[in-house]
């Protein structure tokens, strides 16, 4: 095979991998990097903030076929943090989460669908206390680059609201808000 | 209305009218031939506790129940039936010991079912249960032995004592849900004191002891396995319920009835406060500004 050959025979090859569709990448959930916050009103006045400090779960993504990608999250309800000990108790006692019948909260996507080149919507559902709700929500790619072990990570948020009664948590209503709004920043490697 | 107040109607004040409008109708308390007890008192009980549960924590979503606090709707209804048989067998004890053995078996393994392989992994987990149950039963025997031993205003008073100061004991262990339950309980058996006072040898009977001993053992044993409240809180509150004994002190047989009830009461409170007052402080000390 003479060297013209030779590089019409490579020049092809790598123009159909280039053509191939990428393979949907996955990645792990980087905890030390996820915010998980929610946000409710107390006494119909002000909102107070609070946080799960255990987030862990899978992203996949695919950037060619958006419908194949998935997200899988799950979240220790015995890790939420509001800066008050007491009160922490107290949201993982029955009256809130039940944290010892109820240890998880998980979200599971069933579809993928791209809005626009940093916009896609995820539908799924999620499960607070044994109650599992369907939820939709519009989620915003923040970036793309290298941690510093090398590593290639990607990061997105989403914000949606959700009413507490629907999954059952209903204690103090109406003077702890039924509607609280959540907020989830992810990073992402592989 | 402001929160607290609101709170109160809903879980106390309306609960306890519910039970003792059904009770005054049940005894026909404003006719001169009518009854000392009834069968329908764990009903009105049952009726006035499942409305505050309702107000406090709303219905239960699903059945078959899942979640601890819709156990305790479920529970209350099936406390209601069990005070009616109760009622009519109540001479009948070793069927009353049996049945609760059974309800109390049979209803603690059907609510720590999934905290057992999870929370409590291996032997761990039937000796929970096992223990949890068995206190349950003891406490529940106990308060119908007592009552059946000491009929009148002692029993149904120093329960509804205990369920109120449990209330504030169960508050200040990081429940409020549980603590306004257990409120409600006072609620209703307190309701049934001033028919017990009016009625001539007026007095709640078998059935309505099932009922609130029943629930608040119940109470208790959720406390302990999902809030949890430490154990020695509750068995304080146990003891503390079983001051009608007083009664039976031979010194104090003699004595008018109401210096019995007047004892019961102060030796209650007494031994309330003695649960109460260290679950406060340990509550303040680490609550800082909370206060819910």
């Amino acid at each position: 095979m003479n060297t013209r050959w030779k590089f019409f025979v490579l020049a092809t090859a790598a123009l159909l991998v280039w053509m191939l569709p990428v393979a949907a990448q996955t990645y792990q959930i980087d905890p030390v990097h996820t915010s998980l916050v929610f946000r409710v009103k107390h006494m119909n006045t002000a909102y107070v903030y609070g946080m799960f400090r255990e987030v862990k779960g899978t992203v996949i993504v695919d950037e060619a076929n958006p419908a194949r990608s998935s997200i899988n999250i799950e979240v220790n309800a015995d890790s939420v943090f509001t800066a008050n000990e007491q009160r922490d108790n107290h949201l993982r006692s029955p009256d809130f989460f039940n944290t010892r019948q109820f240890p998880t909260i998980t979200f599971r996507s069933t579809e993928v669908r791209r809005v626009n080149a940093n916009t896609v919507q995820v539908r799924g559902n999620l499960t607070i206390r044994g109650i599992t709700r369907p939820l939709t929500t519009s989620v915003t790619l923040t970036g793309k680059g290298k941690n510093p072990r090398g590593q290639d990570i990607i990061g997105f948020e989403t914000t949606f609201t959700i009413r507490r009664s629907e999954f059952g948590i209903r204690y103090g209503l109406p003077g702890l808000g039924d509607e609280v709004r959540v907020t989830l920043s992810v990073e992402a490697g592989r | 209305m402001d929160f607290l107040a609101q709170q109160l109607l809903w879980g106390a004040v309306l609960p306890a009218s519910i039970t003792l409008t059904v009770l005054v109708a049940s005894w026909r308390a404003w006719r001169r031939d009518g009854v000392s007890t009834h069968w329908g008192t764990p009903l009105a009980l049952s009726l006035g506790y499942l409305f505050a549960h309702w107000r406090i924590v709303g219905l239960p979503l699903r059945f078959p129940p899942v979640d601890s606090n819709e156990w305790l709707f479920a529970v209350a209804i099936a406390l209601g039936f069990w005070g009616v048989i109760e009622h009519f067998a109540c001479r009948q004890s070793l069927l009353g010991e049996a049945g609760r053995a059974v309800l109390a078996v049979t209803i603690s393994w059907l609510v720590l079912r999934p905290l057992m392989g999870t929370l409590w992994q291996g032997m761990s987990a039937y000796i929970w249960w096992l223990l949890l149950a068995l206190g349950w039963w003891l406490w529940w025997s106990l308060q119908a032995r007592i009552a059946s031993s000491i009929p009148g205003l002692p029993a149904p008073l120093v329960l509804s004592m205990v369920a109120g100061g449990g209330g504030f004991v169960l508050l200040w262990s990081n429940s409020s849900s549980l603590s306004q339950l257990s409120g409600a309980v006072a609620a209703v058996a307190g309701a049934t004191v001033p028919l017990v006072l009016w009625r001539r040898e007026g007095n709640i009977g078998a059935g309505g002891v099932a009922f609130i001993a029943g629930l608040l053992g119940f109470i208790w044993v959720n406390a302990i396995a999902f809030v949890p409240v430490p154990v020695w809180r509750i068995a304080m509150l146990a003891v503390a319920s079983l001051t009608p004994c007083v009664a039976l002190l031979p010194a104090l047989k003699q004595k008018p009835g109401w210096n019995i009830v007047v004892m019961c009461a102060i030796a209650t409170a007494i031994l309330l406060s003695a649960v109460m007052v260290p679950t406060y402080r340990a509550y303040v000390a680490s609550a800082g500004a909370y206060g819910y």
